[in-house]
């Protein structure tokens, strides 16, 4: 093979790992207290450690059960591998000191749920405005 | 734990949810283990693991609900065998309230898991580790029931700290009733104890002879126990720092019995009941714990130092786990043991006619996790062991040197179901 066509192969390669993480962005219902949120915070928002918002709702984390998006935010978000984020919350279960979030299959499934539920906060590929959730900026 | 405290908590679990949708509220998860163990030359852990042994199980059943927005409840349902240990006797493995006040502080009431070390927690849930079992120089099974758990009342939270990262830290202090005294450490030493005291007993007779025939009843519970942990969330990606340490003490109410022949007396043969009543001390259990992970590395290391009864062991071991692919695991580990911190080497023992590696045991690890499926978990193992710090008396007779080799190695198998 040419070497112009190897460099062309090697790539595109590159290029579809890149394509399998898929970013996500940071949703919440309409009426949760905050603009944006910072990583400590999410990661303490989806491993049980924060439970409650500024004015004092509870905070309701939800997730995909799975994909590419999910595993972008598990991964780049909370910090951790999807085997150890599964990892803590069997734990979690298995000593009785909490429950994992409440996951949906789709995005629009989780979309609806985020809209409607105060205190919700999860994560989507794309987000249009007739979904009814606000976008929480990410600060590092 | 009490009758009364388990009806309370299983009560609670239930009325969580309103009638019409009462199952659907409850979150229910459960799993079954089934293991395999074979030693070389010494028995290990379970007896007749030289021949090969498939007395290791384990099976739970764990329900949760949120009766109120602050409050959780929820027990678990667990059976094990390991060897001589459980035989699938079905027990409360906790059973408690948490009220969830602010993220800083929470408050649990009941039977609790407490937390010692890294893994100590779940060490009963095949499905949270890479191993098959956790290292033993610092998760010692002949001392689990020092470290399992605890009745009574608990503190806990998480405290952010900024740049600093974040703790998480726990309190606690209760009783505890020991589920399987009639078994594993705690019959072991009443076996050790009964056999020195026969040895030893002063008899009438010259033709008379004294036998240990075993341990007809055995109640043990910790008067009191008490402890915590503190486990730091670095500011450094992927590192995190802990301590845990517990104390207690615990009683022993035994009926061992001897019987006494003597071919010269009329009767010839009779049996001797001995009462015992016996108090231990769990001077201090304390666990140094570090763990980094990052993308699908894990490197792990922990320091333990147990003293019972003025004895002080100590245990350490040095991990590593990497995703050989994304439903493969593989683990090494080195580790070491000594039964007695004050004498590694073993003069102590070679005073006494035992050989001085009784004193220790290093052991290197080589484990394979396969994540077959989602619900599916096969594991295997294999160990390479010099010493014989964490063998039992029970299972192997150290006064006789065909009994053992210093050297030897074994392997365990595990699948788990897990939903």
């Amino acid at each position: 093979m040419r070497r112009r066509h190897l460099l062309l192969l090697l790539l595109l390669l590159a290029c579809a790992g890149a394509a399998s993480a898929q970013e996500a962005v940071v949703v919440a219902h309409p009426g949760v207290d905050a603009a944006d949120v910072d990583e400590p915070t999410l990661r303490r928002i989806f491993l049980g450690k924060k439970t409650r918002w500024g004015d004092g709702t509870p905070v309701v984390p939800v997730m995909l059960e799975d994909g590419p998006v999910h595993e972008w935010f598990v991964e780049e978000r909370v910090g951790r591998s999807v085997a150890k984020f599964v990892t803590f919350w069997k734990q979690a279960v298995f000593t009785g000191r909490g429950m994992p979030p409440r996951t949906f299959a789709t995005e629009d499934e989780l979309l609806f749920y985020v809209s409607r539920t105060p205190g919700a906060i999860g994560y989507a590929s794309r987000v249009s405005p007739s979904d009814g959730v606000k976008v929480l900026d990410v600060r590092r | 734990m009490s009758r009364r405290l388990t009806l309370v908590c299983l009560s609670l679990v239930l009325a969580a949810a309103p009638a019409a949708a009462q199952l659907a509220d409850l979150y229910v998860r459960g799993f079954v283990s089934q293991g395999y163990l074979n030693s070389s030359h010494n028995n290990y852990l379970v007896p007749n693991s030289r021949d090969g042994s498939s007395e290791f199980h384990e099976a739970a059943v764990s329900l949760q609900a949120h009766p109120e927005e602050r409050l959780r409840v929820g027990l678990q349902f667990l059976a094990r065998d390991f060897g001589d240990v459980g035989n699938n006797d079905v027990l409360i493995d906790w059973a408690y309230a948490d009220y969830q006040w602010q993220d800083y502080m929470g408050v649990r009431l009941g039977k609790f898991k407490t937390t010692q070390g890294l893994y100590g927690q779940g060490r009963d849930v095949d499905m949270l580790r890479p191993t098959v079992l956790l290292p033993q120089a610092v998760y010692n099974e002949d001392h689990r029931d020092f470290i399992l758990g605890v009745e009574g009342l608990g503190f806990y939270g998480n405290v952010p700290l900024g740049e600093g990262g974040g703790l998480d830290y726990e309190i606690y202090g209760g009783t505890l009733n020991v589920p399987d005294p009639d078994a594993g450490f705690w019959y072991n030493i009443l076996a050790q104890a009964g056999e020195e005291a026969a040895r030893l007993s002063p008899l009438d007779s010259p033709t008379a002879r004294i036998r240990f025939d075993g341990v007809a009843e055995n109640d043990v519970h910790f008067d009191w126990l008490y402890g915590g942990s503190l486990r730091w969330n670095t500011p450094l990606e992927g590192l995190t720092l802990g301590v845990s340490g517990i104390t207690g003490r615990f009683d022993m109410h035994s009926r061992l019995v001897y019987s006494v022949e003597d071919p010269a007396a009329n009767p010839s043969y009779y049996a001797i009941n001995n009462l015992v009543d016996f108090q231990g001390d769990l001077g201090r259990s304390v666990v140094f714990s570090a763990e980094w992970s990052r993308d699908d590395v894990t490197l792990a290391a922990e320091l333990a130092q147990e003293e019972v009864n003025g004895l002080v062991g100590e245990g350490y071991y040095l991990q590593a786990s990497a995703h050989a692919s994304e439903r493969t695991t593989v683990t090494a580990y080195y580790s070491r043991y000594v039964r007695d911190k004050s004498d590694p080497s073993g003069h102590n023992f070679e005073r006494y006619g035992y050989p001085d590696y009784v004193a220790w045991q290093n052991d290197v690890c080589a484990a394979v996790r396969h994540d077959a499926t989602e619900h599916l978990v096969l594991k295997g193992e294999y160990h390479v062991v010099d010493g014989l710090g964490l063998l039992s008396p029970a299972l192997n007779d150290l006064g006789d040197p065909d009994a053992y080799k210093r050297w030897w190695s074994f392997m365990a198998f595990k699948a788990t179901v897990h939903f």
